[in-house]
């Protein structure tokens, strides 16, 4: 089979997560890889709810490095300064725990909440320029359908003959095919 | 989910859409009415930038006045949303959908115009960046040992994860007012603020992970900012302001008119919005207690900051207890105490006290009480120095006047204007609650998170408030 067959993208409506997952389960046990299918949701769907790997997430880890980051940054500006321009102030001495250690606090959350949300935008593709990969996030048709409240499941690189017969297993529990 | 659930959930996932895409005038007039203050607002500062300070009532000895006032008012305000949402959220409150990103967008408008009246209070505006450490042609860097330049951090820092915070739950809600605009500058307006979102699991899965952690983190931050703020005061020599409870004695009291601004604003989108299926009696039951609790606890607080000022024997601590609570200032003293503790006790002990109308004008109240409150922090020290013959006297002028009755028209116009552009109340948020209620997660506790009143609940006798 050539490549130039097996682009067919199958795209079917639904109004409960149980019919979802019936063709999702019948997609699955004909072959196809679970990397192909792709649900869209208008809320987060549970963990089990369909038969699919569970995304992965590095956002904690890239919060925590952000903390860290944010965190030496505020102190080395903090201490750093009072190094540079030294001015002694009420018998504290130069580098003074307290006010570097406030400021240290407040650049660690910063560089943590920064941190989270630039890697939620990068894990969803939505920094310009980062796309997901095979076709996921792409605009549909039938994504007013998703805004309604509705699930859309979208089967990437599918044979005319995968395509077909998934056609006919949506039809019967399916809003809509596309 | 049953069919039943399903239908009732879908039924009011159309009415919370049509609700949200429905035209409404009396937002409009609100905006325009706002719209009127703003101008005043901007009159008055740019009298005062071309005038010069002098123009304000600010004088020796009272050199911080009603901007200084103001700025602990609206960042105490501030504390409604990214906190109280922030705990709700921790603590999974099934109850809390509807009320988040009211709280959240409170939260950010309130901290813009508070991070505005430092920056009236200097007089020279344009000179504000002189507080920003870079690197410039001076040679002059901002000492950090300075609380004021504590606040710098903090409130760049809450303002920053307040936008953040507010702006990622948004996201999903975006995209669902783009997919249903048709096209033109609407359709492209969601566009850019829904960067592509398309309801993919990793883009929940993602969002999830970045809301919660978001949550966890805010809280810390935002008990800083006005531990902070009250460090402004606490860190002088001031008699009246050199106190060790001024940290939690402000946050608690942020966290009070918060809730007293978010009482209020719900109130009104119930009723201008009618959205009184989704904002319940069960949530203003719920809000209501919270409030009861932060008026007592504030009034634990304001009895043990003064019990322990009147038996010091302090003679300047004396002299400003003196004019507080019996003195020149004795009348807006008591005014507080009733309306921050008689009257919110009063009235929200009793489940009837917890409806919407009495919730608001208790927390009009309240808002009053709290300026009040910051009014009394920062005048009676001020104008009752240690040296008898430097004691003075303060009278706001009328620019500070109408830059304070301004900044009120800037939130509410600013407030409005996001009802009118984004859903106040979040889509998926409800979605969500309405999914979990149907099969019966998180414990039994996603039921609260049904509409109550009718027939259309999807849990029979779900939350009846």
């Amino acid at each position: 089979m050539t490549a130039a067959t097996q682009d067919h993208l199958v795209e079917a409506v639904f109004e409960r997560v149980e019919d979802v997952r019936a063709v999702v389960e019948a997609v699955l046990e004909s072959g196809v890889a679970a990397s192909q299918v792709e649900v869209r949701s208008p809320a987060p769907l549970e963990e089990d709810e369909l038969p699919l790997p569970k995304p992965k997430s590095r956002v904690l880890l890239f919060a925590l490095a952000g903390a860290v980051l944010g965190g030496l940054t505020a102190f080395g500006l903090a201490a750093g300064t009072a190094l540079a321009y030294p001015l002694p102030t009420g018998g504290m001495s130069i580098v003074a725990g307290p006010p570097v250690g406030v400021v240290t606090y407040e650049g660690t959350a910063l560089g943590l909440i920064i941190m989270t949300v630039l890697r939620v935008l990068w894990e969803g593709g939505l920094l310009p320029g980062r796309a997901i990969r095979g076709g996921r996030g792409r605009a549909s048709a039938l994504d007013h359908h998703v805004a309604s409240g509705r699930l859309l499941l979208r089967v990437h690189g599918l044979s005319e003959e995968q395509a077909g017969r998934l056609r006919g297993l949506s039809r019967g529990s399916a809003v809509d095919v596309g | 989910m049953t069919s039943e659930v399903q239908a009732s959930a879908r039924a009011l996932d159309g009415e919370l859409l049509g609700r949200l895409d429905r035209r409404r005038p009396g937002l409009f007039i609100g905006s325009l009415a706002s719209g009127a203050l703003v101008l005043v607002f901007f009159y008055c500062w740019g009298y005062q930038i071309a005038n010069g300070i002098g123009v304000t009532g600010i004088n020796r000895p009272v050199f911080w006045g009603f901007y200084i006032i103001n700025f602990v008012f609206w960042i105490g305000i501030s504390h409604a949303g990214t906190l109280i949402s922030a705990i709700l959220r921790v603590t999974k409150a099934e109850w809390r959908r509807p009320v988040t990103r009211s709280a959240e967008a409170i939260t950010l408008f309130a901290l813009a115009i508070g991070g505005l009246f430092p920056l009236i209070h200097l007089g020279r505006v344009t000179i504000f960046y002189y507080m920003i450490p870079y690197p410039n042609s001076r040679m002059l860097w901002p000492n950090f040992r300075s609380p004021l330049v504590w606040d710098i951090a903090a409130i760049t820092t809450y303002i920053i994860g307040s936008a953040l915070y507010l702006f990622l739950p948004l996201i999903p809600d975006a995209a669902v007012m783009r997919d249903r605009a048709a096209a033109g500058l609407k359709k492209r307006f969601y566009a850019i603020l829904a960067l592509g979102w398309r309801g993919t699991a990793q883009q929940w899965h993602s969002l999830e992970w970045g809301i919660r952690i978001l949550a966890v983190a805010i809280i810390p931050v935002a008990v800083s900012v006005h531990t902070i703020v009250s460090w402004d005061f606490a860190m002088t020599q001031t008699p009246g302001w050199k106190s060790t409870i001024f940290g939690p004695y402000f946050v608690v009291g942020a966290i009070f008119s918060g809730i007293a601004v978010l009482m209020i604003a719900m109130a009104l989108l119930r009723r201008g919005l009618a959205l009184e299926r989704f904002l319940t009696d069960r949530v203003f039951n719920n809000l209501g207690l919270l409030f009861v609790t932060m008026s007592l606890v504030w009034g634990y607080f304001t009895f043990a900051e003064h019990l322990t000022v009147w038996y010091s024997g302090d003679l300047f601590e004396k002299n400003v207890h003196h004019v507080l609570l019996h003195g020149d200032f004795a009348v807006p003293f008591w005014t507080m105490v009733v309306v921050n503790l008689v009257i919110p006790v009063a009235v929200l002990s009793f489940p009837r006290g917890r409806r919407p109308l009495p919730t608001a004008l208790v927390g009009c109240g309240v808002l009053v009480g709290m300026w009040l409150e910051r009014f009394l922090i920062v005048v009676p020290a001020l104008s009752t120095p240690r040296l008898a013959y430097s004691i003075g006297d303060y009278l706001p002028s009328w620019v500070e006047l109408g830059i304070m009755i301004g900044a009120v028209g800037v939130f509410a116009c600013l407030y409005f204007t996001f009802t009118q552009l984004l859903p106040i109340v979040s889509v998926w948020e409800m979605r969500e609650g309405w999914r979990h209620a149907g099969s019966g997660g998180e414990g039994g506790k996603a039921a609260e998170a049904v509409p109550t009143s009718g027939a259309a609940s999807p849990v029979p006798g779900g939350g009846a408030a």
